[in-house]
């Protein structure tokens, strides 16, 4: 049971773009069709659990002074990885995808997850985490992407709907219109599904620049925040 | 310290482990993306050849190449070339971009518009009479109302077949007649030429024997006329001071040699030659005090836009006063006149149209102080004078047609001054 909360957690409780709002940048930028978000989700998924996966594995030999820039090395890694393999199997989402593809390297939720998740825990829970969060991470694009598309564009993925295609809203597909339905769904996902407990969870503890702050301050400054 | 060197090695071996994993993944896929990209490209190309088995990107193999011409592929079986252009017309800095297959035949057997931004279309037809055509283009022509793109869509396709006949892929196209005069026109007498090259001319009726075909310059600098003798055919021009010139149809000068064909063009130049000088003359007059002694200057041998010059001697007085006619926008003739003192420094400047800056073609937009635009030219000599000065941001071709001027005016001076010595 335990193994199957860490699965689906990030699918709604501690979705990483609903509720942590963590990945913005790409959610907002790759969701103008439903198959640039599948691929960027997915891209991303990949990612996130090969690296968690590699850095559960590594976290005791890995110190602690050198953390970051070993998760950022791994993380780098498989993000050329797929990129490269992307660029040959797939050259269309390769295109599609653009810059975004490689600022997955830089992406909140990789390297939040490895410095919150795979570094306390074993590699199975990680790589659960890494697929539960990847998960939630596609879901999130995808339905942001089907959103815009549908209602932008009159299609989804790319098939049009012809009862819809002449009132299609073009700003929906545009950043505006990203930003409109990105406010929307988190609006909805905190209304029916309470993400207290996540973003406590991530306000301090999961921040990965913690060690280097004054910690006490800002546990201080969260308590009354929540008061 | 021990911590240090831990660390140091653990990252190390982490950037080895991820460096190796990279390097066996690029292994993979480096050969799977060329192929990828090569068939991407070569896609463009199947376009305009669709028979093509494969194609070599040969651009870099053909020395400097013109900048139209961006990529030369060859077709690997031997069926000709795909050319990947690109050219701008003078009116907007967006490439046109063309990719032109031409058969090893030498003929063009497919062109395709992949690029067009001007706001005027010249049809999506036009391309497509290209097709057949060989580098001699006889069968083509600009088009009416888009003369700008019409006329870099032409030469960018030129300028295709020029790289693969200087590099020996293709024979030439033997071009007509009438094509080989319309290119030696200009080079008779380029101050009638507008800024695409082609000459801005009147035919001129009633011809007679040897001469075949005469034309008067639109902007009165000279006659061109096509002459028929035994050695073949001769383009003479004759300037608007009588003085000719005449080139045979492979562009060599035959002025010593064909003497017939001059003369027979000189004696059919001179009644409206006089016409336009006695109208000058009456301009020039009309710009100095009374009693200013005004000569034409004769036989001066320029070939620009130089309408008629003068010497004009007020008292003890010299001074030079030049007037051209250089083409300016939708190759209206803009009359201009350029005194100089006996130093050669620019002490008066006219221009007797209303188009300069302000006028007909900028009713709505007044781009710049006219008087004082005019005035930035006065005291220069040919030595303090720059092109540059003329440019005026939104009168592109106003300003070129001033510099024309002043430049067809330091010429004159120039040769006026070295009969005068």
């Amino acid at each position: 049971m335990k193994k199957l909360g860490i699965l689906f957690k990030g699918i709604i409780k501690e979705n990483p773009v609903l509720v942590l709002l963590l990945g913005t940048c790409p959610a907002l930028a790759t969701t103008t069709g439903v198959i640039s978000a599948l691929a960027m989700g997915v891209a991303a998924t990949a990612v996130l659990i090969c690296s968690n996966i590699v850095i559960s594995a590594l976290r005791k030999a890995i110190p602690d002074k050198v953390r970051i820039p070993a998760y950022i090395v791994v993380i780098a890694g498989f993000v050329s990885v797929v990129q490269m393999l992307m660029q040959a199997y797939f050259p269309d989402l390769y295109d599609m995808l653009g810059v975004y593809l490689a600022l997955i390297v830089v992406n909140c939720i990789i390297l939040g997850r490895a410095e919150m998740f795979a570094r306390k825990n074993g590699i199975i829970d990680s790589a659960l985490d890494g697929i539960g969060m990847g998960l939630g991470f596609t879901l999130a694009l995808v339905l942001m992407g089907s959103i815009r598309e549908i209602i932008g564009a009159g299609s989804w993925a790319g098939i049009e709907l012809t009862a819809l295609k002449p009132y299609a809203v073009s700003i929906m597909t545009a950043a505006p219109g990203g930003f409109l339905v990105f406010g929307c769904l988190i609006a909805l996902v905190n209304k029916f599904f309470s993400g207290k407990k996540a973003k406590k969870e991530f306000a301090c503890e999961g921040c990965p620049n913690a060690a280097a702050c004054n910690k006490e301050t800002c546990e201080t400054e969260a308590k009354e925040e929540t008061k | 310290m021990k911590e240090n060197i831990k660390s140091v090695v653990v990252l190390t071996a982490i950037c080895l482990v991820v460096a190796v994993l990279l390097a066996y993944t690029n292994s993979i896929t480096a050969p799977i993306i060329e192929a990828n990209k090569a068939a991407k490209a070569s896609g463009s190309l199947l376009e305009v050849m669709p028979e093509a088995t494969g194609f070599e990107n040969i651009t870099e193999t053909l020395g400097e190449l013109p900048a139209t011409v961006k990529e030369v592929h060859k077709e690997t079986s031997g069926l000709g070339h795909v050319m990947i252009l690109g050219t701008t017309t003078q009116f907007s800095s967006d490439e046109m971009g063309i990719t032109v297959a031409i058969g090893a035949d030498g003929k063009i057997s497919n062109v395709l518009l992949t690029g067009y931004y001007e706001s005027k279309d010249f049809g999506a037809d036009y391309p497509a009479t290209y097709i057949g055509q060989d580098s001699a283009l006889g069968g083509v022509d600009t088009v009416a109302g888009t003369t700008f793109s019409s006329t870099a869509f032409k030469d960018a396709i030129t300028d295709a077949f020029n790289v693969l006949i200087s590099n020996n892929l293709v024979a030439a196209g033997q071009k007509s007649e009438e094509q080989l005069i319309a290119e030696t026109m200009p080079l008779v007498l380029p101050g009638c030429v507008n800024s695409l090259g082609n000459p801005i001319t009147v035919p001129v009726e009633g011809v007679a024997a040897p001469i075949t075909q005469a034309f008067k310059a639109k902007n009165n600098c000279g006659y061109i006329y096509v002459v028929s003798t035994d050695a073949g055919t001769v383009v003479v021009g004759v300037n608007a001071f009588g003085v000719a010139r005449a080139l045979d149809l492979e562009g060599n000068d035959v002025t010593a040699t064909a003497t017939d064909a001059v003369a027979a063009a000189v004696a059919a130049a001179p009644a409206t030659a006089t016409e336009n000088l006695e109208a000058n003359t009456t301009t020039v007059t009309s710009f100095f005090e009374e009693g200013a002694v005004i000569t034409p200057v004769e036989g001066l041998n320029v070939f620009s836009d130089v309408q008629a010059a003068f010497t004009v001697t007020v008292g003890e007085e010299t001074k030079y006063a030049i007037i051209t006619g250089p083409l300016a926008y939708a190759d209206e003739t803009m009359k201009m006149m350029v005194v100089f003192n006996a130093n050669g420094e620019v002490v008066d400047y006219r221009a007797f149209t209303e188009l300069i800056l302000h006028g007909e073609y900028y009713a709505n937009h007044e781009l710049t102080d006219e008087a004082a635009y005019k005035a930035q030219f006065i005291g220069l000599t040919e030595g303090t004078y720059s092109d540059d000065m003329t440019l005026v941001a939104g009168a592109t071709m106003t300003a070129n047609a001033v510099a024309s001027n002043f430049r067809s005016a330091f010429e004159a001076f120039n040769l006026i001054k070295e009969v005068v010595a």
